[in-house]
């Protein structure tokens, strides 16, 4: 038998911690993200059109101040097989990152309503033409954010989503589309990995 | 008194679990490989010609000589290898006791090499195999015969190592133009009254990598 006392506290343990976390940020089958992006194997060709990926994630929010989400490159790991020998190592600059849909179809989410993608990731990275062949993303402040644009940045604001954030719910969330985008060149051989940090916090 | 304790701890734990989906991450993977070409000016495929033309003997030295160019890239070390096929000819007359064309007869090397573009590697070299090295011109025949070409297209019939050197591209692709080696190659001979014949060719195939 439980002690009414402790019910309490229990009660209000759930209570205290609940408002805390009044948004969710989940992957598209509502678990933790924790994706993989792979671009596989950049051998340079003569196009000028940027290789592609994309992900996706989800996102909840019952909070009446909104909601914004913040990207952070935590880090861009280069293992280079070759020296560069005077020559250009991809880097976190070279990768563009852009928004390229915000989904808020599902019928629990509130409308009308207007989310706000940051300046500089509303764009597609994947219809950036390069010039000569070299990297075409200009950065942020020129409209083409990069994963060096990621140091807690904010990328997309919007108002209260839903009435609850409950992470399974089928019709609460929205989703974001996001694309990276990289020209193949001749860069040093080498393999890289980088991970980005996403965050959905209270208000925008 | 212990499970009341344990309850709060598994209430708190559980709470924290299920509201604290605030946060995930990207992973983000590639490979930029060793890579390399050897393109044409155009940056399409090699199938230059170099076309040495009609060989009617004269009294003077002057070789019938061409050129070919193309492009490297690289993002490593490299080497180029050439290899000649064996000659063929085109409504052969009969040699009557005399000499036909052979391919010692066609000297062959490399005339010039640029690497001025903007994003070529810093620090970039080249080096010509010896021999190979044409950039102070073709030998001067003497006596209406063939000259004494430092290589000839006998010398690449196994497939021979003529130049290699450091990175060539810093960064860019093949359509870049300002990331690639120009590579001229040449050929000559001395027109001479050798076996006549309607036409001859042979086939250099040159081939990048790694070194």
């Amino acid at each position: 038998m439980i002690p009414k006392r402790t019910l309490i506290l229990c009660m209000l343990i759930l209570g205290v911690t609940r408002p805390c976390w009044p948004q969710v940020l989940t992957n598209t089958t509502n678990g933790t993200l924790n994706s993989v992006v792979a671009f596989g194997t950049l051998t340079p060709g003569s196009s000028n059109t940027p290789s592609t990926q994309q992900f996706q994630f989800r996102i909840r929010c019952k909070s009446n101040t909104g909601y914004h989400i913040t990207a952070t490159l935590l880090g861009f790991n280069v293992v280079p097989i070759d020296p560069a020998q005077g020559g250009v190592t991809v880097s976190s600059s070279d990768v563009g990152i852009g928004i390229t849909f915000v989904d808020t179809s599902a019928s629990s989410v509130i409308t009308p309503r207007l989310d706000s993608i940051a300046g500089g990731f509303n764009y597609d990275p994947g219809s950036v033409t390069a010039v000569n062949g070299l990297g075409p993303y200009k950065g942020m402040a020129l409209g083409q954010a990069t994963l060096a644009d990621l140091t807690g940045t904010s990328i997309l604001t919007g108002p209260r989503i839903a009435a609850n954030e409950t992470a399974s719910g089928t019709m609460n969330f929205i989703t974001v589309t996001m694309k990276l985008g990289l020209l193949r060149e001749y860069f040093t051989p080498a393999s890289f990995t980088a991970v980005i940090g996403l965050t959905i916090s209270n208000g925008p | 008194m212990r499970n009341t304790l344990l309850l709060i701890v598994v209430v708190f734990l559980m709470s924290a679990a299920a509201f604290a989906q605030t946060s995930g991450n990207i992973t983000v993977t590639g490979t930029t490989p060793e890579a390399f070409s050897i393109t044409d000016t155009a940056d399409g495929t090699v199938t230059s010609s170099i076309v040495l033309g009609t060989l009617t003997p004269s009294n003077n030295g002057t070789l019938a000589q061409n050129t070919a160019q193309v492009r490297l890239r690289s993002n490593k070390a490299y080497k180029v290898t050439a290899q000649a096929s064996a000659l063929n000819f085109t409504a052969a007359g009969s040699a009557d006791g005399g000499a036909a064309l052979g391919l010692t007869d066609v000297g062959f090397g490399i005339t010039s090499i640029s690497a001025a573009g903007a994003n070529v590697a810093t620090g970039h070299t080249d080096t010509i195999t010896t021999g190979y090295d044409l950039s102070g011109g073709w030998p001067t025949p003497t006596n209406g015969l063939t000259p004494a070409f430092t290589k000839t297209l006998n010398d690449i019939t196994s497939g021979v190592q003529v130049l290699n050197g450091t990175r060539i591209s810093a960064r860019g692709n093949l359509s870049t133009n300002n990331n690639f080696v120009l590579v001229t190659f040449g050929a000559a001979t001395l027109p001479q009254f050798f076996t006549p014949n309607t036409g001859f060719s042979t086939t250099i195939t040159l081939t990048i990598s790694g070194n």
